[in-house]
């Protein structure tokens, strides 16, 4: 038997009320039992449908880089609040919750849902407009 | 003539009468209600009323602000993200997080979906009057089992596996589903309404003019919809949906839809959808979406172009087989 889901579970899974999912179920892209922290530096951010894609490096303690793809929701609610993808500049460290592919091929890059995803000084990411993410370089008289 | 109404049908009609009273309608110039703009459909209120409520169909004001309280405290810190039914399902169990449908894993964060309203009822179906589903045919009940016995054993052989969403395929007429994107633009002629929703960038384009359906043997992804004026009320009729359309995860072939659209005041065009499957629920049932005036713009959901998603979905579960053979398993 290769799969191990449950006819109950997929019972209850068609009773779910309408509308109670997102686009999809994480669980069936992302493996439970690869769990991970990542802090890194984003590189890109795909504002694209169904999910929008974050892209960070990450750097090991020897020095080395690997790109990590973070998975989001539909950015379409975000743009209804004025958070765009300037919101997350390129150059933003944040620290992202989540688990990783159940493909861990890594192509074009390693995958992970991000559960949770705040900046490195904890701040939510797109939560009220008091930061953008953007490094604090003394460019923006209001930091 | 192949339908058949059942007394039932004519309900939403009988209960929301009460519409006409709104004297400000705004009209198009052919005299018709203007209902051109961007709806939203960000209602907490569930399909099916919890059994802590009973028979009763309406909170208290009390209420209403206890809940808003809980919602605000629950979902604008960035938790995990509720859809759906959970949204007002953890209020009411008064959870002091919200835990996701889909716990080993979760999703993201609750910033990614919108806020939702909480309405003074306790159910969006208003028949059968205790707020519920009617029960399901029994041959309803054995597709579900067949269904589910199939999805456990071949959740992802193939993209054809997946559901039409998953696949960005459609997300299905009519999309219920709140503070998911539940966005429709309406824009009207003398002759037609066209109604857009937002997941997934589909538009009905509804003659007024009532008349015949389409042939049966002509079946439609969204099914052919035929619209008529009754008074100030929208009333639409569709039928002719295709073998692969689905309605609530389940076939639509033989579903047949009744929608009243009709303005109850300047925010609201109240959406009363009377939904007859006689091979899936015993009896016809309605419930009622209030769409809410919103000043935003209708977003283009591209879901093909950019759908990672089933790739990775595709991906993994080749890599739980290629784990499972090299484990030793029965492939």
């Amino acid at each position: 038997m290769r799969h191990f889901i449950s006819i109950a579970g997929c019972v209850l899974a068609l009773a779910i009320p309408i509308g109670s999912t997102a686009h999809h179920a994480f669980s069936a892209e992302f493996d439970k039992d690869r769990p991970l922290q990542l802090e890194g530096t984003v590189t890109k951010v795909r504002w694209i449908n169904p999910h929008a894609w974050i892209y960070i490096e990450t750097q090991d303690d020897e020095g080395t880089a690997t790109e990590w793809m973070i998975e989001g929701g539909t950015p379409n609610a975000l743009m209804r609040t004025g958070i765009t993808r300037k919101s997350l500049p390129v150059g933003s460290e944040i620290v992202v919750s989540g688990y990783q592919s159940k493909d861990r091929s890594c192509r074009p890059a390693c995958k992970a849902n991000g559960r949770d995803m705040t900046f490195a000084d904890g701040r939510k990411l797109f939560m009220g407009s008091s930061g953008t993410g953007a490094p604090i370089d003394g460019s923006d008289p209001t930091d | 003539m192949r339908k058949v109404l059942h007394p039932i049908m004519l309900l939403p009609a009988l209960l929301f009468t009460f519409s006409a009273s709104y004297a400000e309608i705004p009209r198009a110039p052919n005299g018709k209600p203007d209902f051109q703009g961007v709806w939203a459909n960000n209602s907490a209120t569930p399909l099916e009323r919890p059994a802590v409520f009973e028979n009763r169909a309406t909170l208290t004001d009390e209420e209403v602000a206890e809940y808003t309280a809980k919602h605000d405290e629950l979902f604008t810190g960035g938790g995990e993200a509720a859809f759906g039914d959970s949204v007002f399902n953890s209020i009411i169990n008064n959870d002091e997080e919200h835990e996701s449908y889909d716990p080993d894993t979760g999703n993201y964060n609750h910033f990614w979906v919108v806020d939702r309203e909480i309405e003074n009822r306790t159910s969006l179906i208003v028949d059968p009057p205790n707020g519920r589903l009617p029960p399901l045919t029994k041959d309803a009940t054995a597709r579900d089992e067949a269904r589910a016995a199939y999805v456990a054993a071949h959740p992802s052989d193939s993209y054809t596996d997946r559901i039409n969403s998953d696949r960005c395929i459609t997300y299905g007429m009519p999309f219920i589903a709140a503070g998911y994107n539940g966005y429709f633009q309406i824009a009207q002629s003398a002759n037609h309404v066209a109604i857009m929703q937002e997941m997934a960038h589909e538009t009905r384009s509804i003659p007024v003019s009532g008349g015949q359906h389409l042939p049966a043997k002509v079946r439609l992804w969204n099914g052919d919809s035929v619209g008529r004026w009754e008074g100030d009320t929208f009333v639409v009729e569709t039928e002719n949906y295709s073998s692969k359309s689905t309605f609530m995860q389940r076939t639509a072939l033989s579903l047949s839809l009744t929608e009243r659209f009709t303005l109850i005041d300047e925010e609201t065009l109240q959406w009363a959808l009377t939904v007859s499957d006689p091979t899936t629920w015993i009896q016809p049932w309605t419930m009622v979406i209030n769409l809410k005036k919103s000043a935003d713009a209708i977003y283009e959901y591209a879901c093909h172009e950019g759908n990672m998603s089933m790739e990775g979905i595709l991906a993994g579960a080749r890599a739980e087989e290629a784990e499972a053979n090299a484990a030793g398993g029965n492939e």
